[in-house]
């Protein structure tokens, strides 16, 4: 993995994520402010971003790769979308990683860390946490309503076959 | 249902909002400006708050009482804590009401129409979305975990039921 900080004068990445369904609705000038704290990675294939059971603070945006998540070594799902978002779970809860992401492909992320975060100046940290969560919470409704979706139908098929 | 606006002297309202951790964060210059856009709502028991399919978007903060949340008329979670938020999926993804929410007893809440933040400007705007986007984020991490445990369950009970039929 290497690791680069974020250059806000980088024109390849500011176009990709203003292409990101969570930041196209956003002035460039937020996004910079935004990514003050971000860096920019890249996995070769193969790797590991996040392990299942450890802590840290890092939230990840996809640029551009493709990625696997395991929990407990089955394979539960996959990342490929320019923006999907992964590890936010642990900024919001504080909880330990509960799956592992590796690299399927040569894969390129933003990572965000909630330290860095805290460290910048009020107003930056402000506009960095309104985006962020902003982003958080679009990718957590797609997931509660899927979830939901997933409740009621178990619930009519078991009421069905204790009929 | 009966509807009041907010009244911002209305100490003991007040109180209970400041136990609730979003408005608890909220510093004391903003709290008057967010709280002034919102209304207090008294739902009678067995009323509806939300109806699934319904396109309104306002967010609600459960002060008192219990409602419980369906999905084609199945339950799929209750709301009962202080400061409960619900409706929020609304705000966040402009998308129509995932599920129908009732009162199951008297129910006092008090209620944000989606453009609020709209109407905020400058810091102050961006401090409400970062407030508010992160309790949002904290009650749907917890619904999710909820959720995930309930479909675990339900996966258990798939099974021994299908074991049971042959």
């Amino acid at each position: 993995m290497r690791e680069v900080p974020f250059d806000p004068a980088n024109d390849d990445i500011m176009e990709r994520l203003k292409s990101v369904p969570a930041f196209d609705s956003l002035p460039e000038s937020h996004i910079r402010e935004a990514m003050r704290a971000a860096s920019i990675r890249r996995y070769e294939a193969g790797e590991t971003i996040i392990q299942e059971g450890e802590f840290d603070n890092q939230v990840f945006f996809l640029i551009f790769g493709q990625l696997k998540i395991t929990v407990q070594d089955t394979e539960v799902g996959q990342l490929k979308r320019l923006g999907d978002v992964f590890g936010e779970m642990g900024i919001i809860d504080g909880s330990p990683r509960s799956a592992t992401i590796t690299t399927e492909k040569t894969s390129l992320v933003i990572s965000l860390d909630d330290t860095a975060i805290g460290s910048l100046g009020e107003t930056s940290k402000i506009f960095t946490q309104a985006v962020m969560y902003r982003v958080f919470a679009e990718v957590l409704a797609v997931r509660l309503r899927g979830a939901n979706q997933k409740i009621t139908e178990m619930q009519t098929e078991l009421n069905e076959l204790k009929e | 249902m009966k509807e009041i606006p907010f009244d911002p002297n209305d100490r003991e309202t007040l109180t209970r909002l400041q136990q609730m951790p979003i408005f608890g964060a909220m510093d004391e210059e903003r709290l008057p400006k967010v709280l002034g856009m919102a209304m207090l709502r008294r739902y009678e028991k067995d009323e509806t708050i939300i109806t699934e399919g319904d396109t309104d978007q306002a967010v609600y903060f459960l002060i008192m009482g219990r409602c419980s949340v369906s999905i084609e008329g199945v339950n799929v979670n209750a709301i009962s804590e202080i400061g409960d938020v619900f409706g929020e999926m609304g705000i966040i993804d402009q998308k129509p009401r995932s599920a129908t929410v009732r009162a199951e007893k008297p129910v006092l809440c008090l209620v944000l129409d989606s453009e609020f933040i709209e109407r905020l400007e400058g810091v102050d705007k961006l401090a409400a979305e970062a407030l508010f986007y992160r309790i949002f984020s904290e009650m749907l991490a917890a619904r999710i975990r909820d959720a995930n445990a309930r479909i675990l369950y339900l996966e258990e009970k798939l099974e021994e039921c299908s074991m049971d039929n042959f």
